[in-house]
């Protein structure tokens, strides 16, 4: 288990191209692709590419720190490509969560509330709800069950991960961007991306900071069988601000914490903040066609 | 003083209010509802409006009698106004950067943070300058005491001052003998100082800064007030398709060229402003907008994030954060405010609610203030569980009872609560204020809630002018600087452009449709009932030009199903045809259409122009209210004179520029095209010489050349054969301002101003081919090849027209928001 946290180098190429069905004249974008540095994680290499060449690329960084592209492109074209091309080195330790044990739910959130060295803006982006993340009555009571104010903390943090693998199915195509947390706690099914926004939900309703993640994770073939080119994903999952240990990501779309497998791309409050691509164009076109290729692959 | 919260009783305490009191009292009941009759008047000659209904602009309301603030009440006021604007400047400033207010716990963050317009894109774009937030505006109302206090500051884009301006342009007219009387603060230098200080925004730039005011387009709700300030400011108004992002950079799309933009004062609200880093659905911004300003090639003002500061949350912790970012005590109230995100203050609220109003910490679309003193029980349990839920949402407000003033109805004077809106403008370092402001008055009685959707009365606002004359306002050095820049004017944009090409074809179609109307009906009335005579003949062949004229089908026409009915009882297609604006291409239907293309451009028109559009929408409205008994003739010669005094505004008071330009090649062309359409479909068929002659007479009554034929035939010149020469006069005589050819030669003029060799070639192939026209052959000989040759003509200019469009005002494609949603991750 040990070496699941110990020193990994990946390499992380993701592809996205749209096709469209007339051609665009303009293309405003905003890539959220490079890999953040963090305690976890250093950057070795990184390369972007866009084509149709772009007018300008602008990088920037948002308020939460991630590092973000502008690009314009102003060529027509009828296919329009990304490719993101980074070399990482991933060191994730292990996290005690009994050591988390000494406060409940509600002790570490009052803690938080009275800690003045965090961040002020930060702690509140992370505890509000967000365009993705309703605190309905529904969700509400969803947290109260799985983590009431009175759990330890370390058993309620393994306790959601846990209640949201079993309790939720994963298939592809239940959501869509749009779907509210509400609906999904009616279909009980989801994607990664769903499964992230509830465990921030549940967090956030208990008062304590979550912010979403993106990025990738290492994936294994069934044994037996070669790796696909392409065939990795893009993931997300979920950090929770805790006292002690500050921020502690765990994956509640394969039931653990995050280890040494998991690349991060970005963090905010929901998907919106980090979408790794989004856009406006210009064009008669009423068709596009999306591609996406992922591969995750280990160096040493 | 009797009555501290009644604006009418405080006007004994000054002179110039005793003065105003002695005005209006000497006016008395009659004078006051003649005042408030006029008042209405030129709010619709002026096109003053404010919002739609239906689809049509609904008129701005004004109630006759103007607040007075007297010189030391209103040198007080502006201090405090000033402190404020200060107050909230430093606390922007603050947020955007070292976020000390927060981090020092003066604030709690969720009040900021949870706000909507606290948009994380845009967190840290800063304006370069000295202030943070260039406008403010509050709006106030005076407590019991007689003092002013702060209800609510609006800092996302200020609107009113237009208003405010509009309001002091019809009250000073329409109680003119009093306005002239008093010693009044003028509202004029107010926009200079705007306009200067908006300056000061600019990013370095080695040229004058251009700045531009984005707005939503005609359909705004304030659409009026926009326009008015961008003639005020002399500062273009632009639409989204007006704009574009290159190179990083914001362009002004102007015909035929761009032109770089520095400044973006914006009228739209921040979320709305940039669809790739803010609303994905938004389409009246500009993508990358908030990319260009982070980066600092152009300013947005008020910025992003100034809606932030429109929050009533924010009112119980003002005093300590002036004291903390001023080192000042705050000077204006505000009526004690509990945000419910703390605990304690949600307490109160959740245990005084019947006696507080609720606000949401922001103000949405739908979402009025809960007035809790008007909330049965079961009202006030749902709203005890919304605060609940979402605390920190909501604020509990002290119920302000504003002063009264008094309004003039048909029924006499009544009483309504008054609020007064503040606009300021940061320049050179200090704020500079609206003298007065747009003053409102409750449309309802008993209203605690004061806005213009709730159907309020607007007021002028008259301040005393200080009796030592030295007014901070206006630096008499700084128009003169201004002046000797403004040399590279923007042109207009493709919108604008197209918006006056179409004004002017359509003032030319009405025109005709009027005069067509006219000729028609007089044949109608001499010949309806003379069948089979030569008079008989002529009216059924002007009815039928007049359905091919007009297009409007089915009507005369040979090929109209139930023409031959129609032309025994012509009079209800004719009255459709004056005015029936839903008939597309009766004379109704064009001056609506010419007066939404002139609102689409109202900022580059004089006021004259909407004075006479008005009239003519009146006149229309009121002939169709006639039903059967309307007169055609008259109300068709009353509708002609409108639109030649339209003409004549064009020809007398436009200065040569694009926006002549645009308006004299849509006439032109219209006049063109019609003239052609006539001329084929009267004089290019032969008829019995009596029945033509009196054809050709009418026809030259439409193209208004019957005198200047008769006193050419008169004197022999010419062919000598009558429907010949008619046909001369009207296609192609250079000296008649009715031909075609003069038509199209002053067209290319027009077309100078925005040189294009297509469009020129194009224009002059076709006044070749005119000039090879013989006219006597053709009437002597063979009028069909005469028809073709007009229907030929006819496609040509249509081509033009066409190519003109492509070429000078075309919009940029649709565009649309995609985002890489696949976040599918993986399960093992």
């Amino acid at each position: 288990m040990s070496e699941l946290h110990g020193r990994r180098r990946y390499q992380v190429v993701h592809k996205t191209a749209y096709t469209y069905d007339l051609p665009v004249t303009t293309s405003y974008g905003r890539g959220c692709l490079r890999p953040r540095a963090s305690t976890q994680q250093t950057l070795l290499e990184h390369l972007l590419t866009v084509e149709p060449a772009p007018r300008i690329v602008d990088e920037t960084r948002d308020l939460f720190g991630n590092h973000t592209h502008y690009f314009e492109i102003h060529t027509d074209h009828e296919r329009f490509e990304v490719v993101k091309d980074s070399t990482v080195e991933v060191e994730w330790p292990e996290v005690d969560l009994s050591a988390l044990d000494e406060y409940t739910v509600a002790d570490a959130a009052r803690t938080l509330r009275a800690d003045s060295t965090l961040d002020p803006v930060e702690t509140a982006l992370y505890t509000l709800p967000s365009r993705h993340v309703e605190l309905s009555g529904p969700v509400r009571a969803f947290a109260e069950q799985a983590i009431p104010d009175r759990r330890p903390l370390g058993e309620a943090i393994e306790a959601l991960y846990r209640e949201i693998y079993s309790g939720f199915t994963y298939t592809k195509g239940a959501t869509t961007v749009n779907s509210t947390l509400s609906e999904v706690l009616v279909t009980r099914a989801g994607v990664c991306q769903d499964f992230a926004h509830l465990a921030v939900a549940c967090f956030r309703a208990m008062g304590l900071p979550a912010r979403y993640v993106s990025g990738y994770i290492e994936t294994t073939p069934p044994a037996g069988e070669q790796k696909l080119a392409g065939s990795d994903a893009t993931h997300a999952w979920v950090s929770v601000l805790t006292p002690g240990a500050g921020w502690v990501d765990l994956d509640p779309t394969n039931n653990h914490l995050a280890d040494s497998r998991y690349i991060v791309t970005a963090w905010g409050r929901d998907f919106r903040d980090v979408s790794p691509l989004r856009g406006v164009i210009f064009t008669e076109a009423t068709k596009s066609t999306l591609s996406v290729a992922v591969d995750v692959v280990p160096l040493d | 003083m009797q009555d501290a919260h009644d604006e009418y009783a405080r006007l004994s305490a000054t002179a110039e209010g005793r003065a105003l009191q002695t005005a209006l009292d000497a006016l008395g009941p009659n004078g006051l509802l003649t005042r408030r009759r006029d008042v209405r008047r030129m709010v619709l000659d002026d096109g003053v409006t404010y919002g739609t209904s239906d689809g049509a602009q609904v008129p701005w309301q004004v109630d006759p009698i103007p607040i007075l603030i007297g010189a030391d009440e209103w040198a007080h006021l502006e201090q405090g106004l000033a402190q404020r604007a200060r107050l909230l400047d430093a606390l922007l400033t603050d947020l955007l950067t070292e976020r000390r207010t927060l981090r020092e716990r003066l604030l709690p963050a969720e009040l900021v943070v949870g706000h909507p317009g606290f948009l994380v894109p845009a967190a840290r774009v800063l304006l370069p300058g000295s202030r943070q937030l260039p406008m403010v505006s509050s709006d106030l109302a005076r407590t019991a005491d007689g003092s002013w206090a702060v209800i609510s500051d609006r800092t996302q884009s200020p609107s009113g001052a237009g208003y405010a301006m509009a309001t002091r342009r019809i009250v000073s007219r329409a109680l003119d003998h009093i306005y002239r009387g008093l010693p009044l603060r003028r509202l004029r230098p107010f926009f200079d100082v705007m306009r200067l200080g908006l300056l000061q925004s600019a990013p370095l730039t080695d040229d004058v800064p251009q700045v531009v005011l984005l707005t939503a387009g005609p359909t705004s709700e304030t659409a009026y007030d926009q326009a008015l300030l961008s003639t005020l400011l002399g500062h273009p108004l632009a639409q989204s398709d007006d704009l574009l992002m290159r190179d990083g950079k914001l362009w002004l799309r102007t015909t035929g060229r761009l032109h770089q933009v520095d400044i973006v004062q914006r009228r739209v609200d921040a979320d709305w402003c940039d669809a790739l880093d803010l609303r994905g659905d938004s389409r009246l911004g500009v993508p990358g907008l908030v990319a260009a300003a982070a980066r600092g090639t152009v300013s947005v003002v008020n910025p992003f994030t100034a809606g932030v500061l429109e929050n009533p949350g924010l009112f119980p912790y003002l005093p300590g954060i002036a004291r903390a970012l001023l080192g000042e005590d705050l000077r204006l109230p505000s009526p004690q405010t509990w945000w419910c995100g703390d605990p304690a203050s949600l307490d109160h609220v959740l245990t005084h609610l019947d006696q507080l109003v609720v606000k949401p910490i922001a103000r949405g679309v739908t979402t009025a203030p809960y007035v809790g003193a008007e909330l049965d029980a079961a009202g006030l349990a749902a709203l005890r569980d919304q605060i609940s839920a979402e605390p920190w949402r909501w604020s509990g407000q002290e119920a302000v009872d504003p002063s009264t003033a008094p309004v003039v109805t048909p029924t006499g004077l009544t009483q309504r609560g008054l609020v007064l809106r503040t606009f300021g403008v940061a320049y050179e370092g200090a704020y500079h204020f609206l003298p007065g402001g747009m003053a409102r008055v409750g449309g309802a009685e008993d209203s605690l809630v004061v806005t213009n959707r709730a159907g309020a009365l607007a007021k002028d606002v008259w301040v005393v002018e200080a009796e030592t004359l030295a007014p901070p306002m206006v630096l008499s050095a700084a128009p003169t600087r201004l002046r000797r820049h403004q040399t590279v004017l923007p042109r207009l944009t493709p919108r604008g452009a197209g918006s006056l090409y179409w004004k002017g074809r359509y003032s030319e179609r009405a025109q005709t449709t009027a005069r067509l109307l006219n000729v028609v009906e007089n044949l109608v009335e001499d010949n309806l009932t003379r069948v089979e005579t030569p008079g008989h003949t002529a009216m059924v062949a002007m009815l039928v030009a007049l359905s091919e004229v007009t297009t409007v089908h089915p009507g005369f026409g040979a090929s109209d199903p139930g023409a031959a009915e129609r032309r025994t009882d012509p009079l209800p297609v004719l009255r459709g045809l004056l005015v029936d604006p839903d008939l597309r291409g009766s004379l109704a239907y064009n001056a609506r259409r010419m007066t939404s293309a002139a609102q689409e451009v109202r900022e580059v028109l004089s006021l004259d122009t909407f004075g006479i559009l008005n009239r003519l929408s009146t006149l229309l409205a009121e002939a169709r209210t006639q039903g059967d008994d309307v007169h055609i003739q008259d109300v068709a010669s009353h509708a002609m004179e409108a639109c030649l005094a339209l003409a004549g505004l064009g020809g007398e008071s436009l200065i040569r520029d694009s926006i002549w330009a645009f308006l004299e090649a849509g006439r032109r062309m219209e006049r063109a095209q019609l003239t052609v359409r006539l001329l084929r479909n009267t004089l290019a068929a032969e008829r019995s010489p009596i029945a033509e002659a009196l054809v050709t007479e009418a026809v030259l009554r439409v193209g208004d050349s019957l005198i200047t034929y008769r006193r050419r035939m008169a004197a022999g010149i010419g062919s000598g054969i009558p429907a010949g020469e008619a046909v001369h006069l009207l296609l192609l005589d250079e000296s008649n301002p009715r031909s075609v050819v003069w038509s199209l030669q002053r067209l290319l003029d027009a077309l100078a101003e925005t040189p294009d060799a297509e469009i020129e070639q194009a224009v002059r192939a076709i006044i070749t081919r005119l000039e090879a026209i013989d006219t006597d052959d053709s009437f002597l000989a063979n009028r069909v090849g005469l028809f073709d040759v007009m229907a030929d003509l006819e496609a040509d200019l249509r081509r033009v027209s066409d190519l003109i469009e492509a070429t000078h005002f075309e919009l940029q494609p649709a565009s649309r928001s995609y985002t890489m949603s696949d976040i599918v991750g993986s399960r093992r």
